[in-house]
């Protein structure tokens, strides 16, 4: 289990820790000659694929409650250098709950004649913390094999051992895109006592049930499986084909759970955080002190989350009960950090002191990440939230942002389900969506052309919810001279001859930017009496999507959002507009994109008003041409020029 | 030392009240008012935090056996931003107990109502993870952080070796107040300082005290020397573009160990020239003695090559048969781990395998060529004074040809040329290897010509507003490397998206590429193509002759620049198009045939626009005439760059008649 720190500024693509868990066995001693040789790869599977499953065989026996033994036996062929990085095998394990009695790894030519081997003793042994975790317990096991020639074939043999874990691990078919699969095997024993469930997702397969003494057997066989192939801006989760699996009762670093319903899994949860969740007295007298005068409710926690954010700073730690066990709020209190857990439990400490209940509340963070799943309790989790439940009036809060403003929760975790944990367990409810007016820029930008084709440029930003991180989270992080070459780029702003800005109010949520912008030469090109002009300073929104021809998978953007501006362009004395760009009005599905323009000739000005709404950020694959072709249109209108020229 | 140290931290907290004037370190939580009232750094007001004093004292254990570093940190935190420098990373090589921490004290210090407050940092809360078999870490976060904060944390690192002393780094990501490095070292031990310091130093002391070792009965007389070197403000190391590398750009000392006087029973260790260095890697198990180790089927290799007629063809051929059979793994040493034959059996290895395996073959084939040990960019460039291995990472083969040109082959890259020095080794020195002659000598390592790029675009504008045509890119050097390998590891039709760069508009229907295989030659790209010229509408056509080039971009948008701009090599780009006209237009404004120049004409750009038989002709001439570009003239350099981006945008425009 892995928490994570909510990521900041849009450039937050969550690096969720993926725990490649290819736990599996081999037993099979007489696999075939052709699956080691390349030869034997059907040319269907080929096609467009990067690596072949050739064989795989993986059994896990669940003996009882978080303890199961794993084989593994597979054999993978790697066709070419796009799939180079399948050569590194790497396995998360830990000391004391789950442990590799043996890794063999063997690699084989196109021939299949073998070339190389490997055993555990041969692996890097490193510590998981990666850059953003202070701490943790966890491990892994590495080997970067380096391949000499292509196609290389790379047989995994190991055996996993067991005593801890809240579901097993997932059966991912196809590990990659453009991977295919010709055999593969994966066979679960489960003492009837845990409960043994599954789930088929973005693929249809029964298992073969079969008899034993001890165990219920499910045996899930395949063949022959066309890659997916790559496309932009595609959720892994919603094309590559899976099977979840889950066990009624489980055990978690020793201590035991029930994950028969989302009720029961709260349970659990519930019993980790009865011991942690309250402050000492003292500071409940403290805290209702400071809020007696607040007459709402809503208003007391508006106050005490704006009390948290000021005086709490995120620290990734993970430890206690395998990271899912919360620092005490009396240690938040004192120490004036903790992770997402502690976070969360402690702002619900502060408003249990001022007796507004609160629910700790479990998630899959990232944006557009994996909804769980009503139907099939699991282990969806890698984050934690709180929710206020006010009448008619959820409120959701972010504990581990110094900057979110109260009750936003923004693109890391909106728009799927929490598992709130209640008095009476666990609850999986949904979380609000945000829509485009709840993210956007909007600029007003004053330009004073002169005759020498230089020009001041004035311009305001107020931008909102998951743009606003750009300006509130990201951007003070930097230098000054970082900070205008950032807003440069990500604005899409012409170098100027020299430029203030300020990072101005924030207020509600909504921030205030103003930049100062000068000149030498602004128009693209000036000749004669005429001044060639690009009729705006920035824009937000700048992207056009490749042409493809058959789109299959489903385009991701980040969050929904609108951007409008109004940009008034004086003109210089003496000069009038020879040719003014044309009004665009563009439509599509999910979305609209206009521009005016008027002349404002008692005051010789341009002005344009621009308004750019995206109002879904899933769009369907099939709606993908028309999106293409829509902000193809989008970047011809912003392309179009302003012509001026001197009085006659 | 240990002992009077503790002794004064026992005096407690004190403030100042009055502000320092000249910077320094101060005693264990010893705060002046000022510091904890500071709101910015006065000479980096834009830092989210600043080190208010980092210390460091070395000195031997009594038995002289281990080195010992006493290391003070104080940083103050201005806002939110700053408090990351609240989670404290501590790496040492702790696997083998070579070295280990102790004495950890770590405490925060905050001004509440115009009180002082302490956080200690709680022992309980101070983490030890054993990172893989060699390093371990410690890591920690401070209690109590806020906006105004003061932390200070304080550790001993002992290393179980008497000959190594740690390097030092005076500056760092955020501005350092001040910076003091004590070093106090028998007389025994005599280590050559490498300082690599552009600014001044504030403090430079050096004194004597008599001491001796004790062993058993017997007891040796030896003085420690004590210098003590210090620096005032130091501006933070940004991570630049085209900056060489943060270890060439920092300010720091390193210390190489030289020789020791034998007293009871001491060996002399070290090397003090570079032909010594040169010697011992010959004789070096896993560097010289690899050279003659024969390889399994390479008689075929020699035979054939040995039977072609030119220099220039044995190498070309015994350079790609090793570029193609090995793979590098990665890793970068100058010497080698599994060995040369070992590696050939498995088809890779690091770089110093690939290269060896390279002079082996070549040397079998009558080629006079001889192993170098290089230092990558990344890993900075070689100090000339500096005469310790650890200043390579990487071997190569050097091949001389006459007075003035050598060959320097690298068969780590797949796409490298063997007349070509990899970018990543210019401007750095190579000591190469003649065991046969005893001799071992330093190499500088650059590019004398230009790389070049020249675009060549013949097209038609149609009314309307699109552009239909052939270009011929042709590369050369490190031009043609890039593209290559772009080409194949990605394919075509990726590549060709590339050239598109994202622009739907732009259609290339067919791509031919030249000269791939032929390491003499240019690379040559013909493609055909057309594109709808976006802007264009009713009235007017807008060209921008800016295609196909890699010159859309500025890198050089800061205004500011802490490190020098180091391309590595001279630079050549030329772009001729020919656009015929369509009928019933007339061109409205052309860009004007101008040049424009750098004060110390280091960089120049021309562009020449005329128009003659229905038809414009438009060239832009862009030439640097130096690798590398000092950060005092970036105002310069910066302004010109600009100039140059604004001309390079400038489009032709059309009316209809």
């Amino acid at each position: 289990m892995c928490w994570n720190k909510y990521l900041r500024g849009v450039a937050g693509a969550a690096v969720l820790c993926v725990f490649i868990a290819a736990k599996v066995t081999g037993q099979d001693k007489d696999i075939p000659k052709e699956l080691y040789t390349a030869s034997g790869i059907p040319d269907s599977l080929k096609e467009d694929a990067n690596s072949v499953v050739r064989y795989s065989y993986h059994e896990i026996t669940i003996k009882g409650s978080g303890k199961a033994t794993v084989k593994h036996h597979s054999i993978l062929t790697i066709l070419n250098e796009k799939a180079e990085r399948q050569a590194i095998i790497q396995y998360g394990y830990n000391r004391k709950y789950d442990t590799y009695s043996f890794v063999d790894i063997h690699i084989y030519d196109d021939k299949g004649k073998m070339i190389k081997k490997y055993h555990k003793s041969d692996m890097y042994d490193g510590a998981d913390d990666g850059d953003e975790t202070l701490v943790s317990d966890e491990r892994f096991l590495a080997l970067k094999h380096t391949i000499a020639n292509y196609p290389a074939t790379i047989e995994i043999e190991y055996e996993e051992s067991l005593t801890s874990f809240i579901t097993p691990d997932d059966w991912d078919i196809q590990d990659h895109l453009e991977q295919s699969v010709q055999n593969s095997t994966y066979k679960v024993l489960a003492d009837p006592s845990v409960g043994f469930k599954y789930k088929c997702k973005n693929i249809s397969l029964s298992p073969k049930k079969t008899d034993d003494p001890h165990y219920e057997v499910f045996t899930w066989e395949l063949k022959n499986l066309k890659p997916i192939k790559k496309e932009e801006n595609v959720r892994g989760w919603t094309v590559l084909p899976r099977i979840l699996f889950s066990t009624s009762i489980f055990n978690c670093r020793g201590y035991p759970g029930d994950l028969s319903t989302w009720q029961s899994f709260g349970k659990w949860m519930q019993g980790l955080n009865t011991d942690v969740g309250a402050l000492t007295t003292q500071r409940v007298l403290e805290i209702r002190k400071m809020t007696d005068t607040i007459k709402t409710d809503k208003e007391k926690v508006r106050f005490l989350y704006k009390y948290m954010q000021q005086s709490m700073r995120y620290v990734s730690i993970q430890l206690g009960i395998g990271g899912w066990k919360p620092f005490a709020a009396t240690f938040v209190d004192d120490k004036k950090y903790g992770d997402c857990k502690a976070l969360s439990n402690y702002m619900r400490a502060l408003l249990k002191a001022v007796d507004i209940n609160s629910y700790y509340a479990v998630i899959n963070a990232g944006a557009n990440a994996e909804p769980a799943d009503f139907s099939f309790p699991h282990n969806y989790f890698n984050h934690v939230i709180l929710c206020v439940p006010f009448k008619n009036d959820t409120t959701w809060l972010e504990c581990t942002s110094n900057t979110q403003p109260f009750g936003k929760l923004g693109s890391f975790t909106e728009n799927r389900k929490a598992l709130i944990v209640t008095e009476d367990g666990g609850k999986l409810i949904s979380t609000p969506k945000s829509t485009s007016d709840e993210n956007q820029f909007n600029s007003e930008v004053h330009i004073k052309l002169e005759a020498d084709g230089s020009a001041k440029a004035k311009v305001k930003i107020f931008s909102t919810g998951d743009i606003r991180d750009v300006f509130v989270d990201l951007l003070p992080q930097y230098k000054a001279d970082q900070q205008k070459e950032s807003l440069l780029r990500f604005l899409n702003i012409k170098q100027p001859s020299s430029f203030d800005f300020q990072l101005g109010t924030d207020i509600n949520g909504t921030k205030e930017t103003s930049l100062d912008l000068d000149y030498d030469k602004f128009c693209d090109v000036m000749a004669g009496d005429k001044q060639f002009i690009r009729p705006r300073v920035l824009s937000w929104w700048d992207i056009t999507v490749p042409i493809t021809e058959k789109r299959k998978a489903d385009y991701y953007f980040k969050f929904p959002l609108q951007e409008s501006s109004v940009t008034t362009i004086e003109l210089p004395t003496g000069f009038e507009v020879e040719a003014m760009p044309v009004n665009v009005n563009l439509k599509f599905s999910y979305g609209s994109y206009n521009i005016n323009y008027a002349y404002n000739a008692a005051k010789n000005e341009v002005i344009s008003t621009a308004k750019f709404v995206l109002n879904n950020q899933l769009i369907p694959a099939a709606k993908y041409t028309e999106m293409q072709q829509y902000m193809d249109g989008i970047a011809k209108a912003q392309n179009k020029k302003l012509v001026i020229r001197r009085k006659a | 030392m240990n002992k009077i140290f503790t002794l004064l931290l026992l005096v407690g907290i004190t403030i100042t009240v009055n502000a320092q004037t000249v910077p320094s370190a101060q005693l264990y939580g010893k705060v002046d008012q000022a510091d904890l009232e500071m709101k910015s750094c006065d000479f980096e007001k834009d830092a989210n935090a600043m080190v208010l004093f980092d210390k460091g004292s070395v000195y031997y254990s009594n038995d002289l056996y281990s080195v010992v570093e006493e290391v003070h940190r104080r940083i103050k935190i201005f806002n939110d931003n700053g408090k990351k420098e609240a989670d404290v990373r501590i790496e040492f090589s702790g696997g083998t107990r070579y070295e280990y921490v102790t004495g950890i004290q770590a405490q925060t210090i905050n001004l509440v109502d115009g009180k002082v407050e302490i956080t200690k940092l709680d022992k309980k809360l101070i983490y030890t993870k054993t990172i893989d078999k060699v390093s371990s870490e410690i890591t920690f976060t401070f209690p109590n952080v806020k906006a105004g904060s003061i932390i200070e944390y304080k550790y001993t690192l002992t290393t179980n070796s008497n000959v190594h002393i740690p390097s030092w780094d005076f500056q760092d990501n955020i501005p350092v107040r001040y910076s003091e490095y004590s070093t106090a070292i028998p007389d025994i031990f005599y280590f050559r300082p490498q300082p690599h310091l552009t600014m001044p130093l504030l403090k430079h002391t050096h004194t004597t005290d008599g001491r001796s070792l004790v062993d058993g009965a017997s007891s040796y007389p030896y003085s420690d020397e004590t210098e003590i070197r210090a620096m005032a403000n130091i501006p933070s190391l940004p991570d630049e573009p085209y900056m060489s590398s943060f270890y060439d750009n920092v300010q720091s000392i390193r210390f190489q160990i030289v020789s020791i006087r034998p007293i009871g029973g001491f060996a002399k260790v070290g090397t003090d020239t570079w032909a010594k260095v040169g010697g011992r890697l010959a004789d070096d198990d896993d560097f010289g003695g690899q050279l003659k180790r024969k390889l399994n089927n390479e008689e075929a290799i020699i035979n054939k090559a040995k039977a072609l007629k030119t220099i220039d063809e044995k190498i070309a051929y015994v350079f790609n048969e090793v570029k193609t059979a090995m793979k590098w793994n990665g890793v970068d040493h100058w010497y080698t781990v599994d060995g040369t034959s070992r590696a050939w059996e498995n088809k890779s290895g690091n770089s110093a395998e690939v290269n060896l395996i390279l002079y082996h073959l070549l040397k079998q084939s009558g080629v006079n060529a001889y192993p170098m040990v290089v230092s990558t960019r990344h890993h900075g460039r070689l100090s000339g004074f500096y005469t310790s291995t650890s200043q390579f990472n990487r071997a190569v083969v050097y091949v001389p040809l006459d007075t003035t040109k050598n060959y320097i082959l690298d068969a780590t890259g797949k796409y490298n040329l063997y007349n070509e020095t990899p970018e990543e080794l210019l401007n750095s020195s190579g000591l190469f290897i003649d065991k046969q002659k005893n001799s071992y000598d330093m190499i500088f390592l650059k590019k004398d010509l230009p790389i070049r790029q020249v675009v060549l675009i013949n097209a038609e504008i149609k009314p309307g507003g699109k552009l239909e045509g052939t270009a011929d890119i042709s590369s050369t050097s490190y031009h043609k490397i890039n593209a290559t390998e772009r080409y194949k590891r990605d394919g075509e039709k990726k590549y060709i998206e590339y050239l598109c760069d994202g622009d739907n508009n732009m259609k290339i229907s067919t791509i031919k590429m030249e000269n791939m295989e032929i390491d003499t030659l240019p690379l040559r790209q013909k493609l055909a193509f057309n594109l709808e010229l976006a802007g264009s509408d009713e009235n007017y056509i807008y060209l921008n002759p800016n295609i196909f080039t890699s010159l859309k971009n500025n890198a050089f948008l800061s205004e500011h620049r802490a490190t020098d701009i180091d391309f590595g090599y001279l630079q050549n780009y030329s772009i001729n198009g020919i656009y015929k006209m369509p009928a019933g237009y007339k061109t409205d404004a052309l860009p004007k045939s101008v040049t424009i120049v750098m004060p110390d004409k280091s960089v120049s750009f021309k562009r020449f626009v005329g128009e003659q038989d229905g038809s414009i002709v438009i060239r832009y001439s862009i030439i640097y005439n130096k690798p590398e570009y000092s950060k005092d003239t970036y105002p310069d350099f910066h302004e010109f760059i600009k100039k140059m981006h604004e001309m390079l945008n400038e489009q032709i425009i059309l009316k209809k008649s």
